[in-house]
């Protein structure tokens, strides 16, 4: 029966190809936007992950988000290294400013200005140059895809210079990072070179990075730098989620995202639906004829749900295949970079594109089952 | 001879709108094995509506059928479904072959959903196949085959599970004369054995000469119960 099943649903080709695109379609909607959007929702914390010597982020109680970053007083430094458990604090900038391009137009950059002494906050992956050249005044380091965004089709080399605010700066280092949220280039300064190149402004620095003293509890050392200087001290990984919920709430990205994936989950049940409606219609008689000679209810079930079951796994297959050559072959573009099909977003698909399929035989069922053999008697 | 089917005082309404029309009347009948049985009468008269009935395929109204010793009325439909599967077997007038499958496989069809393993299926109604002159088209498509061998497949359905009961519905309908009587041929050669009974529903006079029985209907009455030598006299 199983065999019969399947020759009926390869005897009609063009409605067989319908029905994988319908699946294929919504699979690849799916997969493809909920990927770029966990990408995305990635990204929005990489910066923050990119910090791994520090165990809390100290910060203005009004940060909800690692790019917008209220200044603190340069005294906040003090007041948090006085208190009890932690080992070290270290200043930590981070902010926007504008970079003159050789072609004499601004571009905005991302600055990121680490201790001095420590390079605390330095990017882990440095492609060429010594990292501790940073400690030199006037010098940088850029992050590989800034570099090609700067001085396009140029091969990547150290000694170039570029110019923020009227200061020159070295290019002595390059890095990669994990794309961030924003796309502009990352430079990389030292703290105190930050400083000499922003504009003047009372309150500076950014963040605080706090390292706990061996065997300190975070939670209390947080409620103890919360208690003495009124900042919000976070994790890692609690700021991360408060970055992310920020732009959950606050943005119209998860709405947008949102829809699209809806749109895709609709039109490929639509389609996957009335496609196989339609098969199931066109094919009543043949059901009605077997009906007629003896096949049960539960065998026509059985029948439909393979036909079902293999039309929903070609059309996942192909809707996963076509996501992950799409990431595949824009693994090395810097708006795309980063985006990956994590196995949550296939199975989390594959979930969806089964209870598509449910649905969409659901209705074929129930004109199956409630199907008059004596219609073979009819001409 | 034995009884094959015996019918008490059947009648069959049908829900039209609002209320039921009554489209078969009072139908006593009894058929036997080892005959061919012919319904005959005007477009509309019950007949189809009688042998779906006695086939199991629709249920009935009033009255009791009888197929094989066992009531039709006490039946629940899946238990119909297999007494159908076991012991009846079906011709019609369009074949009603599934085109995606080969001969041998629409033949095979009711081996195939009483569990019988595919490759002994299939031998199984290549055999039957073979012996009503289709061999060397098994593998074919419905497509592929005229309108006669087409019936002939639907034919070797009827029979590879061995059934007791054979209905056919206008089996000769969309035949040429030639292939008609080959195919009438085959079923009365079916009739012969003592074990099974045929019943068809025709309107075709060409082929009134093969039956043993006439049952003439009118207005969802049996009017008339000839022997063939009468009913063609009095035509």
């Amino acid at each position: 029966m199983i065999s019969m099943a399947l020759k009926m649903l390869f005897g009609d080709p063009a409605k067989y190809y319908g029905l994988v695109f319908g699946v294929t379609f919504a699979t690849l909607l799916m997969a493809q936007q909920t990927s770029i959007f966990i990408g995305l929702m990635a990204r929005t914390a990489s910066a923050i992950f990119a910090v791994n010597e520090a165990d809390i982020w100290v910060m203005d109680q009004r940060v909800r988000y690692v790019e917008e970053i209220e200044p603190l007083r340069d005294v906040e430094l003090s007041n948090v290294r006085s208190v009890p458990g932690v080992q070290w604090a270290v200043p930590f900038y981070k902010g926007l400013t504008t970079m003159r391009m050789p072609d004499g137009l601004t571009q905005q950059v991302q600055l990121i200005g680490i201790d001095d002494v420590s390079l605390v906050g330095m990017c882990p992956k440095v492609l060429m140059g010594d990292p501790l050249e940073l400690k030199k005044p006037q010098t940088a380091m850029i992050d590989k895809n800034g570099f090609l965004f700067t001085w396009p089709n140029q091969p990547l080399q150290l000694g170039k210079y570029i110019e923020i605010n009227d200061h020159r700066l070295k290019v002595d280092s390059i890095c990669e990072v994990a794309p961030t949220f924003l796309t502009f280039p990352i430079l990389y300064v030292s703290y105190n070179t930050a400083r000499e190149i922003l504009p003047p402004q009372r309150n500076q620095m950014s963040i605080v990075l706090v390292k706990a003293k061996k065997g300190e509890s975070l939670q209390a050392l947080k409620k103890r730098i919360t208690n003495k200087t009124g900042l919000q001290a976070l994790t890692q990984n609690e700021f991360a989620w408060r970055s992310i919920n920020y732009i959950l709430e606050r943005t119209g990205i998860p709405i947008n995202f949102g829809i699209t994936i809806f749109l895709g989950i609709l039109i490929g049940a639509a389609i996957t639906a009335q496609t196989f409606y339609i098969f199931v219609v066109e094919n009543l008689k043949q059901f009605a004829v077997m009906k007629a000679v003896g096949v049960t209810n539960r065998q026509l079930l059985k029948m439909v749900l393979t036909q079902a079951a293999v039309v929903g796994a070609t059309g996942y297959g192909l809707g996963i295949g076509f996501t992950a050559l799409f990431f595949k072959v824009t693994a090395n573009s810097p708006a795309l970079k980063g985006f990956v099909l994590l196995w949550q977003v296939m199975a989390g698909t594959a979930a969806t594109i089964a209870v598509i399929i449910l649905f969409s035989i659901l209705f074929s069922l129930r004109k199956v089952f409630k199907l008059d053999p004596a219609i073979v008697f009819r001409g | 001879m034995e009884t094959a089917i015996a019918i008490r005082h059947l009648d069959k309404d049908f829900p039209v709108d609002t209320k039921n029309v009554r489209v078969l009347f009072d139908i006593n009948l009894q058929i036997c094995m080892g005959e061919l049985t012919m319904l005959v009468g005007p477009s509309g008269c019950g007949k189809t509506t009688l042998i779906s009935i006695l086939s199991g395929i629709l249920s009935l109204t009033n009255g009791d059928v009888e197929v094989l010793g066992q009531s039709l009325k006490a039946m629940k439909d899946t238990q119909r479904v297999l007494f159908r599967r076991a012991n009846i077997g079906f011709i019609f007038q369009q074949y009603n072959l599934l085109p995606a499958l080969s001969s041998a496989e629409n033949a095979a069809i009711p081996l195939l959903c009483a569990g019988v393993p595919r490759t002994e299926a299939i031998e199984c109604a290549t055999n039957i196949l073979n012996n009503i002159g289709m061999r060397g088209q098994t593998e074919k498509l419905p497509h592929q085959l005229s309108g006669g061998q087409q019936q002939r497949i639907a034919i070797a359905r009827a029979l590879v599970h061995n059934p007791k009961i054979i209905v056919c519905d206008e089996p000769t309908a969309a035949l040429d004369a030639k292939t008609g009587t080959a195919v009438m041929e085959i079923l009365r050669e079916i009739a012969n054995d003592k074990n099974r009974t045929v019943i068809i529903v025709t309107h075709d006079n060409r082929v009134y000469h093969f039956a043993d029985r006439i049952l003439e209907m009118s207005d969802g009455r049996i009017i008339g119960d000839w022997n063939t030598d009468e009913f063609i006299h009095k035509e």
